[in-house]
This record gives structure tokens, sequence and C-alpha cells, in this order.
């Protein structure tokens, strides 16, 4: 492990203390303390016996046993951040649904999983690149905003997402003619998504040169990009 | 993606099968091996992998690559989930114009595949005409 070089682009660097800021402050529904818990189970369940176990089995259900936590979480909160880190392709909703008995509704999932993701994200590009395991901030006091959404889409996906008609949406996606679905996933919490579309932008490419063959201003090509990304779906084994 | 990418130039037309399939050998994306093999070993490899793996690739592509690479693998780690995590179906002119290279990477036999609604006659002659304009339709956009 290492401290990064100077070839590390500036702005790759900049997303990731953005990103890390951005979980350690009150969300819509979490608090920081909550978001930073959920990305100390990411980490936990990297190494949990209970997840290996899973992803053996025919069935993610056949497999009870608590898992290695690193947190106070709820084990239902629990539960779905380990099964989105080591078992995502058979993520299903009947596990959302479940949630809304400990006190997580859509929009408090939604939640959930962009602290899981952003994470995980960030701790896997730091992995890849021999940077040192960034110990988690110091969170920010405060009660999450509570604040509704606004108009909202049903794309076919178990959440809902923003209206490309909210008020909201003309600022949040200004980069893009059209919001495909997964620029517009993560929105039923829409505070969220200039981090999501911030991290996007700077561990791969910002969404206004996607629809472009090239990579401006990065070290590798494009067609070296899309590889490296084609490999990560397919051993993912994610369909979108 | 990669297909939506690969007329950048002809030589480096990549497969997406060949990059599917695992070693990167075969893709025609310059070093795909190394970047392939950095990839292998940061999601399912141990550390003195990955320590490998990684060396291999600043040899090839160099630190700025490198760097490049992993945080391409942190994004599409994100962005898996974000798909996967939300139920979501491909939106209707992406499940049209990738159809085609669905079927050729084997990729509908995954579970998630049944959240997208795949459409009849009609749509499987807008699949082809849209498989064959999208690479002329980038390859031009590309050039402004």
């Amino acid at each position: 492990m290492s401290t990064p070089g100077p070839n590390i682009r500036a702005d790759l660097l900049a997303a990731r203390g953005l990103g890390w800021d951005f979980l350690r402050r009150p969300g819509t529904w979490l608090t920081g303390a909550q978001k930073l818990a959920v990305a100390a189970e990411t980490r936990a369940a990297r190494t949990c016996a209970t997840c290996a176990a899973r992803k053996e089995a025919l069935s993610p259900t056949w497999v009870t046993d608590p898992h290695e936590r690193a947190s106070d979480l709820p084990e239902a909160w629990a539960d779905v951040v380990h099964r989105l880190v080591t078992d995502p392709s058979r993520m299903t909703r009947s596990a959302i649904d479940g949630l809304a008995d400990h006190g997580l509704d859509d929009a408090g999932y939604v939640e959930l999983l962009g602290a899981t993701v952003f994470a995980l994200g960030l701790d896997t590009a730091d992995r890849a690149a021999g940077l040192p395991v960034r110990p988690l901030p110091e969170a920010v006091a405060g009660d999450p905003s509570k604040a509704s959404p606004g108009q909202l889409d049903d794309v076919g996906a178990w959440v809902r997402v923003l209206s490309t008609k909210d008020s909201k949406a003309a600022t949040l996606w200004a980069e893009v003619l059209r919001p495909t679905n997964v620029v517009r996933a993560l929105s039923l919490v829409p505070a969220q998504v200039p981090t999501h579309l911030a991290l996007v932008g700077a561990l791969y490419l910002p969404l206004r040169d996607v629809p472009s063959t090239r990579a401006t201003g990065r070290a590798l090509s494009r067609p070296q990009i899309e590889l490296v990304a084609s490999r990560v779906s397919a051993l993912n084994e994610c369909f979108y | 993606m990669l297909g939506a990418s690969s007329p950048t130039s002809d030589s480096q037309t990549p497969d997406i099968a060949a990059a599917t399939r695992g070693t990167g050998e075969g893709t025609g994306v310059p070093h795909g091996d190394a970047l392939v093999r950095f990839v292998n070993a940061t999601l399912t490899g141990t550390d003195d992998d990955l320590t490998a793996a990684r060396a291999a690739l600043v040899d090839t592509v160099g630190e700025a690559g490198m760097h490049d690479a992993a945080g391409v693998i942190g994004n599409f780690t994100l962005m898996n989930r974000v798909a996967d995590g939300t139920g979501l179906p491909l939106d209707a002119p992406l499940e049209l114009a990738s159809r085609g290279l669905r079927d050729a990477i084997g990729v509908n036999a995954y579970s998630a595949a049944e959240r997208t609604r795949v459409g009849g006659f009609f749509s499987r002659i807008a699949a082809w005409v849209l498989a064959r304009l999208l690479p002329i339709v980038l390859r031009l956009r590309s050039r402004r």
C-alpha cells in the first residue's frame, strides 16, 4: 500500500474527498453516523463468513446465520448492505420490503443503497490503486432533513425515481439531454444525486462525454476504459 | 458500452465477447490482457495477485493509466449495484440498441435480465436498424 503519487488526477482525488464528506453528513432519512455505519458494514461484508456461505448457496435465503458485524445498525439493515456488497445480482424486492418493519421505507432504502455503493466504490478504487484503507471520518451531528422528493416516475424499477418534469430535474441532470434509468436510479433521494454524478464523472467519465467515443483527459483510451467496465460488469453478472 | 466505443479506430476494435470471457486476450484493445488481469485481481484475487497485476499494468499503461483503471473499477462496482439494488430494467432505447450484443455475450442468462421486457416483431426490426445506425452516429458525433 502507498500514498497517492503525482500521477493521480486531481479530480479523482477530489471526488474521493467529496464522497466521504457526503457520507459523514446528515442525509434525508439517515444520520451521518448511520451512513458511516453503513460504510463500516460494506467493509465487514468483504470477509463475512455468512456472506461467503450465501454466495455459494442455491438461494441466499437458505443461509440465515448472523453476519460478521462492524456497527450497531439493525440486523435487517446490515443484512441488506451485506447482500448488496457480496451478492448484488440476487437482490430482491422482498428484501427491500422487509426493511419497512425496521424503520426504512423505499426512500430510506435508497439512501441506504446510496451510502453502500458510494463507500464500496471508493474503497474498491483505493484497493485497486494500492492506496491504504481510509479511516472512517467523524460523523457530523444533526437530524436527517426528511425532505419530500417531489414529483416521481415509475420506470418499472423496484423504487420510484424523480420525474424529469420535477422542478429539480433540470438542475440535477443539467449535464445530460435525457437521463437514463441508471442515472435516475438513486433520485428518490434527490440530495444524493449530485454526489452520485460527481463520483461517476471522476471515476469513469462525465455524463456529457459518455455518448462520445473518446475519453478526454484520461490516460487510458475509451476502448481500454470500456474493456475494464465490461469486465467488472461481467464479474458482477450485471445485466444493465 | 464496449460495443458503443468500438468505432474509435480500426486498430482498436474491441471484441466484447473476448472481454467477458475473462483473459483479455483477443479483445483487440492495447494492453487488454493486463487491464483484464487487473480487474480480475481487484475483484476476485488475493492481495498478492493484485500487487502483481498492478505492477504489470503500471509497466504497460503507466501509473496514471493504472489510476484511471482503478477508478473505472470503483465506478462500475458502484453502478452495477445501483442497477441491481433498484431492480432497474434497461431503458427501451438501450434495450433495442444492445439486443444483439446481449445475445452475443450471454448476459440474457443473468437472473436480472428478467426485469427487462423484450418486445416483439417490430421491436426486433427496430433493434436491427438501430444496431447498424448507432456506430455511425457515434462516429460522426465524435468527429465534431
